[in-house]
């Protein structure tokens, strides 16, 4: 039970006892709970007040801005059109602000492994593509996700993903699987029936995973779960 | 005979003023019942989770609506009662006619949906500002200026005083013939009952014609149409209901 209503109740019954103690007129019925005009009068005013003083909270209060970023609509665009080029084997031209980190990297022995840690999850879309690369190395790049939930981006979304390198092992580390509160609130459809731009729940949810792309060169044999990756044929 | 001649304006007073000091219960009812809204409002509409793989997401969702529903089931049964033998009788205490009656309930509607209004508004922020409290981050997914609050108001003091219009057309039907208040009920049962999962019935079709309206203007006067015409059959529906029988 929310214990703020309790005690915003508690409150108007003071409030409704006080006045029904200075206006009740004591006759001789004695009926303790027999409102009369003056002291609904008195309950009236006492709920205006309240609700007046929690509209003058609430003015101030509703301009700060949550620390969650709202959803810019022409980012999943813009995204769509990375999966498409890297899932294509296509790393050229590929829209700008994803990239979240690069990596060129020897292989010493034969074999280039990629290892997930989280249990018959993959956290990430993986794209390998086999061919020719520069100097023979492994060459990965992450581009970041995005999870929107009511048209808000999940905080630290990618803080989530760890990637480790340890000679000629990719390693995907396992999530902390930390918890994540989001409330919202949402006027009444008579205060949006007006508004341009209405809340539609149904088109204001997206994952979009962070997309890992390895180029792995032919030389080096590839040791991966291929049911958790994508192979593309270059 | 009396020497004094009142105006129809005096007797509409009288009568307002009377409505509004002796029937306190409505008002001790729509603290109660908006109270109670709060409660259940800020218990949310809904929520949802995402747990297992990654990271566990719990998306909870506040919304008015309970608010403003008790508001407008507040003033629909206030509204109702108010075309009940018992109210009608108190207004014999005045030398009054059909039209001052009439004249007097609707202006009295008129104030119980601008109280309602208000309080609905200012409810709304009370809630807002117990879900900062206890929540501490709530996210806003609709921020309303201040011109388009003016707007939204002026719409919720329409549709409220639809819902009471509604309302006492109904009462006025039912006290003139008791038996249509059973085939009333029935038909609303019948309605909402088919309306559930089909858009096209003419119930919704009556719905969406204000609920769909996105201009301001056009809104406002489809609902003062609605609210005329309501009212028009009410007043029509209290022929010969000035005498006490």
């Amino acid at each position: 039970m929310n214990w703020f209503i309790v005690l915003v109740i508690l409150l108007n019954l003071s409030i409704v006892s006080i006045v029904l103690k200075k206006f009740m007129i004591r006759g001789e019925t004695k009926l303790p709970l027999k409102v009369g005009s003056l002291a609904t009068k008195g309950m009236l005013v006492g709920y205006f007040g309240i609700l007046f003083g929690f509209t003058i909270a609430a003015a101030f209060i509703t301009p700060l801005e949550p620390s969650y970023d709202k959803f810019n609509a022409e980012e999943i665009e813009r995204f769509d059109e990375l999966f498409t080029k890297l899932s294509g084997g296509e790393d050229e031209g590929i829209p700008a602000g994803f990239l979240v980190e690069e990596w060129s990297k020897s292989v010493k022995g034969k074999t280039f492994k990629v290892v997930n840690e989280n249990p018959n999850w993959m956290p990430l879309t993986v794209f390998i593509v086999r061919g020719e690369t520069n100097g023979g190395k492994v060459e990965a790049s992450l581009y970041k996700g995005f999870h929107v939930i009511n048209e808000y981006v999940v905080r630290d979304y990618m803080d989530d993903i760890e990637l480790e390198w340890q000679e000629d092992r990719l390693t995907i580390k396992g999530l902390k699987n930390e918890a994540i509160t989001m409330s919202f609130f949402k006027h009444d459809f008579v205060f949006q029936q007006l508004e341009e731009e209405r809340f539609t729940p149904s088109t204001a949810m997206s994952e979009q995973y962070p997309i890992l792309y390895i180029k792995v060169p032919d030389s080096v044999e590839l040791e991966v779960d291929e049911g958790a990756v994508h192979i593309v044929e270059s | 005979m009396s020497l004094n001649e009142a105006s129809l304006f005096d007797v509409v007073k009288k009568q307002i003023r009377f409505k509004m000091k002796s029937y306190t219960g409505i008002y001790h009812s729509l603290i109660i019942l908006q109270i109670l809204g709060l409660f259940v409002a800020s218990m949310g509409e809904g929520s949802m989770s995402e747990p297992g793989f990654g990271r566990s997401i719990s998306v909870q969702s506040f919304g008015s609506g309970p608010v403003v529903a008790v508001t407008a089931l507040w003033l629909f049964i206030n509204t109702l009662l108010l075309t009940t033998r018992a109210y009608r009788e108190d207004d014999f205490t005045f030398v009054s006619t059909r039209w001052s009656r009439q004249l007097a309930n609707f202006s009295f509607i008129a104030i119980l949906a601008t109280l309602g209004t208000a309080t609905a508004f200012m409810g709304t922020n009370a809630l807002k500002v117990i879900l900062f409290w206890t929540i501490g981050e709530l996210i806003m997914l609709n921020n309303l200026s201040f011109p388009s609050i003016v707007e939204s108001l002026v719409v919720l003091f329409a549709y409220l005083v639809l819902i009471a219009a509604v309302a006492y057309t109904i009462g006025s039907i039912v006290q003139r013939r008791k038996w249509l208040g059973i085939g009333i009920s029935l038909l609303f049962i019948l309605f909402g009952t088919v309306s559930i999962g089909y858009d096209t019935t003419s119930i919704n079709v009556l719905i969406y014609f204000f609920m769909i309206e996105p201009n301001f203007l056009v809104l406002i006067l489809k609902l003062v149409s609605a609210i005329s015409l309501l009212f028009l059959v009410s007043w029509m529906a209290s022929d010969n209901q000035e005498v006490r029988v």
